[in-house]
C-alpha cells in the first residue's frame, strides 16, 4: 500500500490515518510512521481520535439517512394542508421518531445502549446547565443538582427535581401544564420563569416572572394549595404550614444570579458567601480567620473563580490568602 | 478499554458535544491570538484521550472545560490579552443549548451535514463511501466490486471523511437550525 500522505494537513493527515487503521492490521513501516507522526505534535493525537470517531460515527448518521428519507415521504403526503408552525413540530417529532428507530438499530449492532435519553439530566460539581427542552422550555440545573424530565405526548410536562435547583422558564402552552415535583411538593405553570430549591428539611420556590400554583397533600386527601406570583418566594418546611414571602425585584435577580454564571453577594458574612462559592470552585475557599465569620461581603463575582474571591475578601478586610494543596486559605496576616 | 471501545465511547460521548463547544470557542476567542479553534479542538481531544474516560461522568462538561482550560494557557502564553477578555458571561456557564437528548438523538444536523459533503463529492469517491457506510462492505470488497486498488478505495474513503471533518469545523449554516428548541430557548435568553 500507499505510504499516509504526510505533506498534507493535519486532519487530511488523520482522516487517511483513521481509514488505514480500520483496514486492518498496519504493516511494520506503517506503524512507524504512525507513531513518529503522533509524537510530533499533541495536536496529531486528538485529530486522529477525532478522526477515528467521526468515521465510527458515520455508522450512526448513514442508518438514520435512510430513516430520515422514508420519512419525509409519509410526513408530507399526510399533512399537507397544516399550519407551517405545527407542521415544523409534528414533523420534528415524527423525525425524532424514525432518528430514535434507526438509532436504536445502529446501537444494537455497534454501540451498546445509548444511555442518556432517558430524560435524566444531572450537572456535575462546578457546572450549571442549561438545556432546552423539546416544547421550548429550557430548564437551567444549577451545580450538583439532578432533575428528571416526563413528557406526556400532549398531555402533563412533567419534571421530577430530584436534588439541588433547577430554574425554569416555561414555554406557554394552556393545554399542557408545566408541573415541576420536589418530594410531595407540586409547583404547577403554565407559561412562567421560576426556581425551585430542593434542600433536605425544605423545598424553596422563587417566582421571576408569572404565576406557579404550589399544591402539597397535608393528609385526609387533603390540600394545601398557595398561587405564587412575580417576585414571590414560597417555603415548605417539614409540616408548617407552606410560607410565602414577597421579594424585591433585585432580590430575586440575586437568588437567581446563578443562572447567568454568577454569584451575587450583599452582605451575607464572609463565611456564608465563601460556602457558596465553593459549590462552584475546584480549588475550595478555606476562611482560617475567625473575625470573618462576623464581618459582611458585598460583591459579584463569576462561578468557580474562587480565587477572585479569595483575593477580594482578603484584600478587603486586610488579610492574606495562602494557597495549599486543599484550597485557597485566608489568613490574617 | 480497548482503542476501539474508547473511540465508540467518544463517538457517543464527546463528538456531539463539538458543536457546541466550537459555538463557544468561535463567540469568544475568534481573533485572539495563538488561538486557532481547530487547533483547541484537536488539543482537547487530545486531553480527553489522556484522560482516565471511565472516570469522566459528564463528558460534555470536561469537554468545555479543557478547552476553556487551554484558551487560559494560550492566552497566557500570548501574555498580550489579559484572561478577562474571555470574561464574557457565556464563558462561566456549560451553556447546553444543544436542544437536549431529543435532538442530539434525532440527528437531523448529521444527516444533512453527510448529505452536503456526498452532494460535492467525485462519483467514485461517493461510491466507495455509500459501498462502505450504507452496505457495509469492506475496504477490499469495495475495490472488489468496484475495480480499484484497496489503496484507491482507501484514498475516496479517506478523502470524504476529511471533508466530512471539515463540514463539522464548519459554522452552522445561518436558519438551518432546527427550529423546535433552541430558537424558543435564544429568543428567551437574557443577558444582564
Amino acid at each position: 500500500m500507499t505510504r499516509v500522505a504526510r505533506n498534507a494537513d493535519v486532519d487530511s493527515e488523520a482522516a487517511a490515518w483513521a481509514v488505514r487503521l480500520e483496514a486492518g492490521e498496519l504493516t511494520d513501516a506503517d506503524r512507524h510512521d504512525l507513531e513518529a507522526w503522533l509524537e510530533g505534535d499533541v495536536r496529531h493525537v486528538g485529530a486522529l481520535v477525532r478522526a477515528q470517531a467521526i468515521w465510527v460515527d458515520l455508522d450512526r448518521v448513514a442508518a438514520m439517512k435512510a430513516g430520515h428519507a422514508r420519512h419525509l415521504e409519509i410526513v408530507s403526503k399526510r399533512e399537507p394542508r397544516t399550519r407551517a408552525r405545527d407542521w415544523t413540530r409534528t414533523l420534528a417529532g415524527k423525525l425524532q421518531l424514525a432518528a430514535a428507530a434507526a438509532a436504536v438499530l445502529v446501537c444494537a449492532v455497534s454501540f451498546g445502549v445509548y444511555d442518556h435519553f432517558d430524560g435524566r439530566l444531572v450537572s456535575t460539581h462546578g457546572e450549571v446547565r442549561r438545556v432546552a427542552l423539546s416544547d421550548g422550555s429550557t430548564v437551567i440545573l444549577d451545580s450538583d443538582s439532578i432533575v428528571q424530565v416526563k413528557f406526556h405526548p400532549g398531555g402533563e410536562r412533567t419534571v421530577f427535581l430530584r436534588q439541588g435547583e433547577a430554574s425554569f422558564q416555561v414555554a406557554h402552552d394552556k393545554t399542557r401544564p408545566f408541573i415541576v415535583h420536589a418530594n410531595d411538593v407540586a409547583v404547577r405553570a403554565v407559561g412562567t420563569s421560576f426556581a425551585v430549591k430542593l434542600q433536605p428539611d425544605k423545598v424553596s420556590v422563587t417566582v421571576a416572572e408569572g404565576t406557579v400554583l404550589v399544591k402539597r397533600p397535608i393528609g385526609g386527601g387533603r390540600q394545601e394549595r398557595h398561587y405564587v406570583t412575580r417576585n414571590g418566594a414560597l417555603v415548605a418546611q417539614g409540616a408548617q404550614p407552606m410560607k410565602a414571602s414577597v421579594l424585591s425585584g433585585e432580590d430575586v435577580a440575586r437568588q437567581l444570579a446563578w443562572r447567568d454564571g454568577q454569584l451575587d453577594f450583599n452582605g451575607e458574612s464572609v463565611v456564608q458567601a465563601a460556602a457558596a462559592v465553593n459549590r462552584y470552585a475546584t480549588r475550595p475557599v478555606i476562611v482560617d480567620d475567625p473575625r470573618l465569620s462576623q464581618k459582611t461581603f458585598v460583591g459579584v463575582f463569576r462561578m468557580g473563580d474562587s480565587k477572585a474571591f479569595a483575593d477580594t475578601a482578603a484584600a478587603a478586610y486586610d488579610d492574606q490568602v495562602i494557597e495549599q494543596e486543599d484550597g485557597l486559605h485566608i489568613v490574617s496576616h | 478499554m480497548e482503542r476501539d471501545d474508547r473511540i465508540r465511547w467518544f463517538a457517543r460521548e464527546v463528538l456531539p458535544h463539538e458543536g457546541a463547544v466550537r459555538k463557544w470557542l468561535g463567540r469568544n476567542v475568534r481573533g485572539l491570538p495563538n488561538c486557532d479553534i481547530d487547533e483547541v479542538v484537536q488539543e482537547a481531544y487530545a486531553r480527553l484521550w489522556a484522560a482516565d474516560t471511565d472516570r469522566i461522568a459528564n463528558p460534555r462538561a470536561y469537554f468545555f472545560v479543557t478547552a476553556r482550560h487551554l484558551v487560559g494557557e494560550a492566552l497566557r502564553r500570548s501574555r498580550i490579552v489579559q484572561i478577562e477578555t474571555v470574561a464574557d458571561i457565556d464563558s462561566l456557564n456549560i451553556v447546553d443549548d444543544d436542544g437536549g437528548p431529543e435532538r442530539r438523538l434525532s440527528g437531523r444536523e448529521d444527516v444533512e451535514r453527510l448529505k452536503r459533503v456526498l452532494e460535492t463529492v467525485p462519483p467514485k469517491c461517493r461510491e466507495a463511501f455509500e459501498l462502505r457506510k450504507f452496505d457495509g462492505l469492506s475496504q477490499r470488497e469495495i475495490a472488489q466490486k468496484m475495480g480499484i486498488a484497496e489503496s484507491t478505495v482507501e484514498k475516496h474513503l479517506a478523502k470524504a471523511l476529511r471533508l466530512v471533518m471539515k463540514e463539522m469545523a464548519a459554522p452552522f449554516p445561518e436558519g438551518d437550525e432546527p427550529s423546535w428548541s433552541v430558537r424558543a430557548y435564544d429568543s428567551r435568553r437574557k443577558k444582564r
